[in-house]
Order: structure tokens, then sequence, then C-alpha cells
């Protein structure tokens, strides 16, 4: 297994450089729009099994919600008023959809959350990628997040003993939870090193720290949802990684944490309200 | 191809910009060039729409001709963005105008930045709100080390105001010994203007087809061509550029020699 996930890995981070680093603004849009259908696709399935009208109603609310993110559709139409709009549109869409009465309780609590759980919260990449140093950050983000996979992955393996959550996900044990904390600030470190030397020391222990924390909860929940729905991977995306759902779950949470630290907490780096 | 002296009235406006390109001289640019953006009220009332739209719109044209003057090497660009006497505007247009300003810093410090252009502001600033200042001051750090374009933003602007403010500044430097009476001439005045250190413009540029200076630049225009064109500000672009860019480079400019010791000089 960790083999093919390498593989994957290491063919991903020369695209993904590509992509941040010297493709236009538009490609990136396009590739965070295509991240988030493809893990608001995986979420319904947990609740309708299949891809239907109600994920279409989903990409629909998901893509405003990203459209948001967006500076120049962002100077036009304000963001509080886009996502009012979406939550009125969930509901208009299932009566107009003629959802059966039964399911439109649950059915557009899934659609609503599928939009906040994973198109608002990715949706962050985009000012983040409009910063002054933007791809530098995303890097950061990416680097220390993956830290946490890759600590807590060998840790559990070396030191293992205690089950950290038996019923939500079996596997993971309480030292590889804390190798995984560890790890993240090392890989922060390095993240750093590489991107983001502006970064204060104390800072990076603190973000090393909280994505430590913050990813494996992401981790976790992502594994309750799926348990809730009685599927083991989100999906078959990726070789031997699953589904997206199960990749990006952490850096769901990562990602609009680095955010806000960054808006309010870093004064070193320059922050653009964009 | 170049356009003999006889063909200076042709009418260019038909052609394309890659053409208007190749018709430019790239070894004539104006050095620096100043633009007085007027029309953006009028362009929205020809749509039915409010003032503040058209600012919006003109914002676009801002963002347009600053890329393009950092494209085809132009070393100073500065723009009229706010008069001395336009706080005396409805209230609400003020404010919007300053909303705008400040969104405009945010939004372009980057490229700014991705472009090597350094930003700078000439005029009153302490009378702008504070966040305002705030921002013009984090991006003329930042971006102080740039080197590819100067782009200098008039803001409660007035050049009255500038010069009498630089006498002011003389007096005050003869009062304390700074300097002398009889070391006054013009090229000392003009480092104390806020305009100090940047050449003057040899293109001022004012759309909307008023034919006014408005008190922009008073002392640095001196030998300045001046260009008037009908266009509103909104819908001036890179073509227009070109055009008023093609005009300037048909034109003599002899600073009061005659024709015979430009040819020598050059």
């Amino acid at each position: 297994m960790g083999g093919k996930r390498v593989v994957t890995a290491i063919a991903l981070i020369p695209f993904l450089y590509l992509l941040v680093k010297y493709l236009p603004p538009l490609f990136f849009f396009l590739f965070v729009v295509i991240v988030v259908f493809i893990g608001q696709y995986e979420y319904y399935r947990f609740y309708y099994r299949e891809f239907n009208k109600y994920t279409i109603l989903g990409f629909f609310l998901g893509f405003l919600t990203l459209l948001t993110f967006d500076k120049d559709f962002n100077s036009l139409v304000a963001r509080d008023a886009v996502l009012s709009m979406v939550v009125l549109i969930s509901l208009i869409g299932f009566l107009f959809l003629k959802a059966n009465p039964k399911d439109t309780l649950p059915g557009v609590s899934v659609i609503l959350f599928g939009v906040f759980y994973i198109s608002w919260t990715l949706g962050h990449l985009i000012p983040l990628r409009n910063q002054l140093n933007g791809e530098n950050l995303i890097f950061f983000i990416l680097i220390a997040t993956w830290g946490v996979d890759t600590g807590a992955y060998y840790f559990g393996k070396l030191f293992g003993r205690h089950k950290l959550s038996p019923v939500i996900s079996p596997g993971k044990t309480v030292e590889g939870a804390i190798g995984g904390v560890i790890s993240c600030i090392g890989f922060a470190f390095l993240a750093r090193w590489l991107f983001l030397r502006e970064l204060t020391i104390n800072n990076t222990i603190l973000i090393g720290l909280i994505f430590g924390v913050i990813s494996q909860l992401g981790d976790l929940t992502e594994s309750m949802l799926k348990r809730s729905a009685g599927v083991k991977d989100s999906g078959s995306l990726l070789p031997a990684h699953g589904g997206m759902l199960d990749r990006i779950d952490s850096i769901i949470f990562t990602i609009p944490v680095f955010y806000y630290y960054i808006r309010y907490f870093v004064p070193e780096i320059t922050f653009l309200p964009v | 191809m170049m356009l003999s002296e006889k063909e200076e009235n042709i009418d260019l406006d038909h052609l394309s910009d890659e053409e208007l390109l190749e018709l430019m001289d790239k070894g004539h640019m104006p050095g620096h060039i100043a633009i007085i953006m007027d029309g953006n009220g009028r362009w929205a009332r020809m749509r039915g729409l409010p003032r503040i739209a058209g600012h919006r719109e003109g914002i676009k044209s801002v963002r347009e001709i600053v890329t393009f003057c950092r494209e085809v090497g132009i070393e100073v660009l500065t723009i009229y963005a706010f008069s001395a006497e336009n706080w005396k505007r409805p209230e609400l247009e003020v404010k919007a105008l300053m909303m705008f300003l400040e969104e405009y810093l945010q939004r372009e410090l980057k490229t700014l930045m991705d472009n090597n252009i350094r930003f700078m502001t000439i005029g009153q600033t302490d009378k702008l709100p504070g966040s305002v200042k705030k921002w013009i001051e984090k991006v003329e750090k930042k971006t102080e080390h740039n080197t590819s374009m100067i782009l200098n933003i008039a803001l409660s602007y007035g050049g009255r105001t500038e010069i009498v403010d630089a006498i002011l500044r003389i007096m005050n430097d003869i009062t304390n010994g700074a300097i002398k009476p009889e070391n006054i001439d013009s090229k000392l005045f003009s480092n104390y203007l806020y305009t100090k250190g940047l050449p003057d413009p040899d293109l001022m540029i004012r759309t909307s087809g008023e034919t006014r200076i408005s008190n922009f630049l008073l002392w640095q225009i001196a030998y300045a061509e001046l260009y008037f064109t009908k266009t509103l500000w909104p819908d001036f672009r890179r073509h227009d550029l070109l055009l008023a860019i093609l005009d300037y480079q048909h034109r003599e400019r002899r600073f009061g020699m005659i024709e015979e010791q430009i040819t020598r000089t050059n």
C-alpha cells in the first residue's frame, strides 16, 4: 500500500506545482471546481448511492459558493448575498425537483451541508492563491498537512499500541496520532524553509501543532460520515488513495484554519482581503 | 512602417491593436504619461446607471492601462484619480470612491508585484480616510524596490496647492538656513514639488472631450504634448492609448528650439 501511495503522490506534486506556479488563475479556479465537484459527488453518494438531480443541485450551489471567492465576481456581488441565496435555492430546488416528501428533510440537509463542508472550505484556496506569495502559502499547507498523514502512518506502525477510536477508525492509534502532530511540526519547518521563510519560528510551531490536531480531526470526522453511510472508501479515483474525499478530508480542515490564522495572527505576511 | 509628417492626420482608429503596435516607434516612447481620467459619470448616465457604476467600470480601464503601459515600456504613468476639489462631490460618491480606492490597492498589489511596478502617490494624502492611508503606505512600502515602471496616483491633488506648498517649504528651508535665496532656480523648485525625482510628463491625456487642464500638474506639463480624446474613461482601453501614443510620436517636440537644433542634438 505504502509504495503505490507514494507513486501517486509523486505524480501529483509536479502537476500541482505547474498548476499553482505557472498557469493563469482561471486554471487554478477550474482545478478547485473539479476537486470540489468530485468531493461533493462522493459525499452525496454516501446518502443517495447514485448520481441524481440532487447531485446536480449540489454542484450548482457548490459552484455559486466558489464563485464568491473569485475577485471579479466578488466585486460585483458580495459573498454574503450569494450565500443567502444558496440557502434559499437549496430549499426551492427541492420544491421544484418534486422530491419525495419523506426525503426532503434529510435530503436538503445533506445537499446543503455538502456545499459548506466541501465547497466553502476548499474555496479558501482561491483567495489564498491571490495573496502576494500565494503559491508558497498553498505549498506550505500541502506539505504540512501531508506531514501529519505520513507521521501518523509510520509512528502508528512502529509504536501503535492503544486504539484511538475503535468504532470509527479501528486502524488508528493514539501513538500514531501523537506521531502525526510531531511530524507535522517537523514538516511545517521543512515547508517554512522551502517556501515561507518570513514566517516566525513561533508561528511555525503553532501552525504545526494546530495542523497536527485539526487535520486528524478532519480525517476522523470524514470516517465518521463514512461509517454513518456504511462505506469504506469514499471512491476509487486515485490508485491506493481511496476516493477524493479520503484525500482531501484533512486539508478541508487545514485550509480555512490556515487562511484565518494568517489573516489575523501573522503580521509578517501581508494579507490581502480579496 | 513609418508614417511621414504629411500623413499626420491619417485616421488610424480602424486599425487593430496589433497593427497599431507595429506602427509604434519603440525608440520614441513618451517616458512619462499623465492622464486626466474623465467621463465616468457621463458613461454611467448614458446607460441610466448611477455615477458609482461608472467609477467601477473606470477601474477596469485603470487596470488595463497600467499593465499595458508596463508592457510597452512606459517609465512613469501618473493618473489623476481624485482632485482636491473632488471632496466637494456628494458624500456618498466620495465614500464610494474611497472604498474603490482601497479595494483597488488590495486587489492590485499582487499585480503590481508580479509586474515589478512601483506605486507612488502625489497630493495631500493625509486628508484621506485612515484605512485608505494604511493601504497606500503598505503598497508603497511593498513596491518600493520595483523597477520596471512607476504608477503614480494623484489623490486629493491640486496643482496650485502643490506649488504653494513648495513655496512654503522653500521659505521654511531658507529660514532654517538649509538653502539660500540665490540658490532658487527651476531645478531646485522642482525638488520641492510632490513629484520630486520624477521626470516631467511627455504626454498628457484627457478623456471625455473636455479640453481643460483642471489644476493638474501645472508646473510639470510645461513642455508636455497635450492629447484630448472624446472617448469616455471607462471606454478608454489599450486601443485608445495606442492612438494617443502614435499621435504623440508624430508630433515634433522642440522645447523652444528650432528644427535644426533638434536634429543636431539627436
